[in-house]
């Protein structure tokens, strides 16, 4: 159980190896408190707000807070009325997390140099998705898209 | 409902977790205070948000089929259109509703 919660959160290392640059300026107590609430979609939401030039850091926090209260609730909500709704899919419910994030993605592009990065990043995380159990597909994404970039500045 | 009895060793095994999980969240951060990131390193450090995301949602979408596709594409056309997250919202979540229904 404990290998698995490993595996599951291998790729908030690097989120929160992303985050590092906006964070340098923060003190020590700042920034190790701040990453507690980092989740996948706040660091999305957060990164989008960073690149955008809002370097506010402490987005992360309070956006954590909030999503962290709406689970909690909605998760309540959920055990207690989730029975009527029969079929999420029916209200495109289903589709909220993934146009949340192609949203985000489509505010950190920056034209054709993000293409090779990215479209690595899809084409791995595509067949590792099949290939590897978990959510290994994200970091080996993520890592694959990044090592390109890596490869094309080193040249 | 009923009080629920708790087994010591399940609060452990969730206490347990609850501090991995944040042990993975500082690691990287940490780890990248304790180098001197290079020309390299920075590069690939801002390409890994997007990288990250794109990993993310590839292989969803690749999974949805049309309907995923052109609420994805619905998506993407709105953020650029009015850069607003919750019309894109929206309008991508009607469209899948939309195709479902015709489909």
């Amino acid at each position: 159980m404990l290998t698995t919660t490993a595996v599951v959160n291998a790729r908030y290392v690097l989120m929160g190896a992303a985050l590092r640059p906006w964070f340098a300026r923060l003190g020590v107590r700042e920034a190790y408190g701040g990453v507690f609430f980092l989740i996948d979609e706040t660091w999305a939401l957060t990164m989008g707000e960073l690149t955008d030039g809002g370097g506010d850091g402490a987005f992360l926090v309070g956006s954590g807070i909030a999503a962290w209260l709406f689970w909690v609730g909605a998760t309540a909500v959920g055990a207690n009325v989730g029975a009527a709704i029969q079929d999420p899919s029916r209200y495109g419910l289903d589709f909220v997390l993934t146009a949340v994030f192609l949203a985000i993605a489509t505010q950190l592009w920056e034209g054709k140099s993000t293409l090779l990065p990215w479209l690595v990043a899809l084409v791995v995380a595509v067949v590792a998705a099949d290939a590897l159990p978990g959510r290994w597909y994200i970091l080996a994404g993520g890592v694959a898209g990044s090592l390109v970039e890596v490869a094309r500045v080193g040249r | 409902m009923s009080v629920v009895e708790l087994d010591p060793l399940v609060v452990g095994v969730v206490a347990a977790m609850a501090l991995l999980t944040y042990l993975t969240k500082a690691g990287g951060f940490w780890l990248l205070g304790h180098v001197d990131p290079s020309d390299r390193l920075e590069a690939g450090l801002s390409v890994l948000p997007g990288a990250i995301i794109v990993a993310i949602v590839g292989p969803e979408l690749v999974s949805g089929g049309p309907t995923a596709w052109l609420g994805g594409a619905t998506v993407v056309l709105l953020t650029r259109k009015t850069g607003s997250l919750l019309a894109a919202l929206v309008g991508g979540m009607g469209v899948v509703v939309l195709t479902r229904a015709v489909i």
